[in-house]
């Protein structure tokens, strides 16, 4: 008899520990009820579109020829043939990679001068945003006549210094450099903004400090400020990676991806086949090229990001 | 004494019975049976009175007022009793072709009639989107257009013997040039080849950025333009990747780089910058669309504007022989096949393209003028335009614009390889071969 009451006991005992208090419950019900909005949303507009790309990607799916079959790795072994996109990965990942990081420096650059005490700095700190605020699609097709070799403002300015007439997209190299100076231009306004809040939190005492031990300018950048920005500027950094990865609208406004497909990117290959050509297997394929690469660069970045933990 | 009944309902009461409400409603609404039935009832027995027909038809911005003209002039809904709304498509192929894409796979349409370019017709009319026409043509349709006409309308405007389009815009490249400067320096214009490469001599001074000819070769069907130009007039079809492709990426190679004669820069530029260009006084001729001669005499370019400035001649002729000196491009009317309103579109369109609408649509405005034989006859002869048609058909100069089934994507592939070329990216040899796998890869 005693047993059978322990063993109740003991069953009782489970059970509570089993079913979870009335409060409890309502709370994960809360939980479950503030998440989910999120959720669902996240999972029909990230989650699903993925997915289905990468589906898709096995497919031989065209809109206009009507076809939809599985075709294996087939999409993925044509891209290591197509002109087109092979040219597009190389300058991908050159524009990504050029423009991220001359954009950091360029950034860090005018926020340090932002940063400094002089008449019209409020003036400075508006203005400086102008060009972000530019539609890229616009600055693209602002740059294409700019640099017009008959009309353009900088190839004149060029010839009145140098005598020599100034025609950059007709060579590859020059086209390039000139993609990616166009990013930066637009870009590194809005990375100097940021680094400039960065700026403004670090307490002055830091510097003050520095300076009585006698530490010059360079130096007080270098261990101060860099150090305690490295949060802000790898965050950036990832961020950059990333939407430039997925930028086309520079490119199709500045270049159309040529000469050749020298400035060619693979959003612009993207859009080409799956917009312009409507081979959807084809495209997704492409994308899921794009898709890995922000895969491994969000990756590297976090860790990067997990190596810097700032304290003043 | 009346009493005052208050009617107590608790929340959840409430929203119980909104809930079921609002269901049954939406059931009901739902539900094919009562669909139908409601669409079928005369309600109140009021005889049945035909809903008022209407028809929607798609033009570009520049062709909205002539269109407007045109059916105010010719009384096309007081004769039939059937609405037109005139509505704009968008200027590129790529967005229209994307909202009809949608549209038609949602099995509906935004409009029922579009006029569309070569471009729009073969990817459309190829992916089974439009509607077969030769039902509803007129009979007598194509004995008034003239022979290259038809020609063009059987490549251009024809897949599997079906007619998709009726075209009532049909302009070619024309060759400009300055007369007062080659009246100046005592030359000829160009009629060949081998003296359109000579010019460069004559008039190409780079230090000032002045140049023999210049044309918007930047990638995005522009350059495209020029290759089948070019390769038309060596006598082939640059789709081919034959011969005559060749010779031609030769020629334009060397009159770039060798002649000095063709801006290298037109690989970066449009044909709104090819245009400036030319009232900027930096070129002494070339080829370019009958827009430029709108351009040209727009009031912008008052100051500027003399005949002599833009004479019009003969295209050059190349190995090819004359017939195929340039090519036309058109723009026509279709119905999607999805259309909300078919046989109103039917009728719209049927009388759109009737000899005797042709005609009213042409003195309506330019943008209807092509070379069908009615439209010719009526058209004043001393405009320009009517001129350079009649010049150009009369010399035989006019040749099939290149063609290849799918167009967009080949003209790609062409423009991606030879744009390599033109800047030294790759050899002749690679380029063809290249451009040759990349198009049998289409197949």
């Amino acid at each position: 008899m005693t047993s059978t009451l322990e063993n109740n006991a003991v069953a009782r005992r489970k059970m509570t520990l089993r079913l979870p208090s009335k409060a409890t419950r309502r709370r994960y019900l809360l939980f479950v009820l503030l998440v989910s909005p999120a959720f669902v949303l996240r999972l029909a507009t990230a989650v699903y579109p993925i997915v289905q790309t990468i589906l898709y990607s096995f497919r031989n799916y065209s809109l206009l020829k009507g076809t939809n079959e599985f075709v294996g790795l087939e999409n993925y072994a044509n891209l290591a043939n197509n002109y087109g996109v092979r040219g597009a990965l190389s300058f991908t990942i050159i524009y990504v990679v050029a423009s991220t990081i001359l954009g950091l420096i360029v950034g860090l650059l005018i926020a340090q001068l932002l940063n400094a005490n002089f008449k019209g700095r409020t003036f400075a700190r508006t203005i400086n945003l102008i060009p972000w605020a530019i539609p890229t699609i616009v600055a693209g097709y602002a740059f294409r006549w700019l640099l017009d070799d008959q009309f353009g403002l900088i190839p004149y300015w060029f010839t009145e210094l140098t005598g020599q007439r100034m025609v950059v997209f007709i060579d590859p190299t020059y086209a390039r450099l000139t993609v990616i100076l166009v990013h930066v231009w637009k870009d590194a306004p809005f990375m100097a903004v940021v680094f400039l809040a960065g700026m403004q939190g670090i307490p002055l005492d830091l510097y003050e400090a520095a300076r009585v031990d006698g530490a010059n300018a360079w130096q007080r950048f270098w261990h101060i400020t860099m150090p305690l920005v490295a949060p802000l500027v790898i965050t950036m950094g990832l961020f950059r990676l990333v939407w430039s990865l997925a930028s086309f609208d520079l490119v199709f406004g500045l270049t159309s991806g040529g000469p050749g497909v020298a400035t060619s990117v693979l959003a612009l290959q993207i859009f080409r086949e799956g917009i312009l050509f409507f081979k959807f297997g084809f495209a997704s394929a492409i994308s899921g090229v794009l898709l890995l690469l922000v895969a491994v660069i969000g990756l590297v970045g976090l860790r990067l990001y997990r190596r810097f933990d700032v304290t003043y | 004494m009346p009493t005052s009944s208050k009617f107590k309902i608790t929340r959840r009461e409430f929203l119980r019975r909104a809930g079921s409400a609002a269901a049954g409603a939406a059931l009901a609404a739902n539900a094919p049976g009562v669909v139908a039935a409601a669409r079928d009832a005369k309600p109140f027995g009021v005889p049945h009175i035909r809903q008022n027909r209407k028809v929607r038809i798609a033009v570009g911005g520049w062709a909205e007022q002539n269109m407007l003209d045109l059916l105010e002039r010719t009384d096309f809904s007081g004769q039939t009793g059937i609405d037109v709304e005139v509505v704009l498509r968008t200027d590129t192929k790529e967005t229209e072709i994307t909202k009809i894409v949608g549209a038609v796979q949602a099995g509906t349409s935004p409009y029922d009639i579009i006029d569309f370019e070569d471009e729009l017709t073969t990817t459309l009319s190829q992916a089974n989107y439009m509607l077969g026409l030769d039902d509803i043509l007129p009979s007598d349709l194509w004995d008034d257009f003239s022979p290259e006409m038809v020609a063009y309308s059987k490549v251009w405007s024809m897949h599997n013997d079906e007619t998709f389009r009726v075209i009532h815009n049909w302009e070619m490249p024309i060759w400009w040039y300055r007369k007062d400067w080659f009246d100046e320096r005592g030359v000829a214009v160009p009629t060949t080849w081998d003296e359109v490469a000579a010019m460069g001599e004559v008039f190409t001074d780079e230090a000032n950025g002045v140049w023999a000819t210049e044309d918007g070769l930047i990638k995005g069907a522009f350059l495209n333009v020029y290759l089948a130009w070019i390769t038309l007039q060596a006598g082939g079809n640059p789709f081919d990747v034959g011969e005559p492709y060749k010779v031609a990426l030769e020629y334009i190679y060397d009159l770039m780089h060798t002649h000095k004669t063709l801006n290298p820069a037109s690989l970066q530029k449009d044909y709104n910058q090819q245009n400036g260009d030319y009232v900027a006084d930096r070129v002494a001729f070339m080829r370019q669309w009958p827009f430029f001669g709108d351009f040209a005499r727009s009031a912008e370019n008052e100051e500027w504007f003399h005949e002599d400035k833009v004479a019009i001649g003969l295209p050059p002729v190349g190995p090819g022989g004359i017939g195929g000196s340039t090519y036309p491009a058109a723009w026509g009317f279709g119905i999607i096949k999805t259309s909300p309103n078919l046989e109103e579109a039917k009728e719209l369109l049927s009388f759109l393209v009737s000899t005797e609408v042709a005609v009213e649509a042409m003195k309506v405005g330019f943008w209807f003028l092509n070379a069908r034989k009615s439209v010719l006859a009526e058209a004043p002869q001393d405009n320009w335009l009517v001129q350079q048609l009649q010049m150009y058909t009369d010399a035989g100069v006019i040749g099939v614009r290149p063609f290849h089934p799918q167009f967009v994507e080949a003209l790609t592939i062409l423009e991606d390889n030879a744009s390599a070329f033109l800047t030294n990216q790759m050899s002749l040899d690679d380029t063809l071969n290249q451009t040759r796998a990349q198009l049998d890869d289409l197949e």
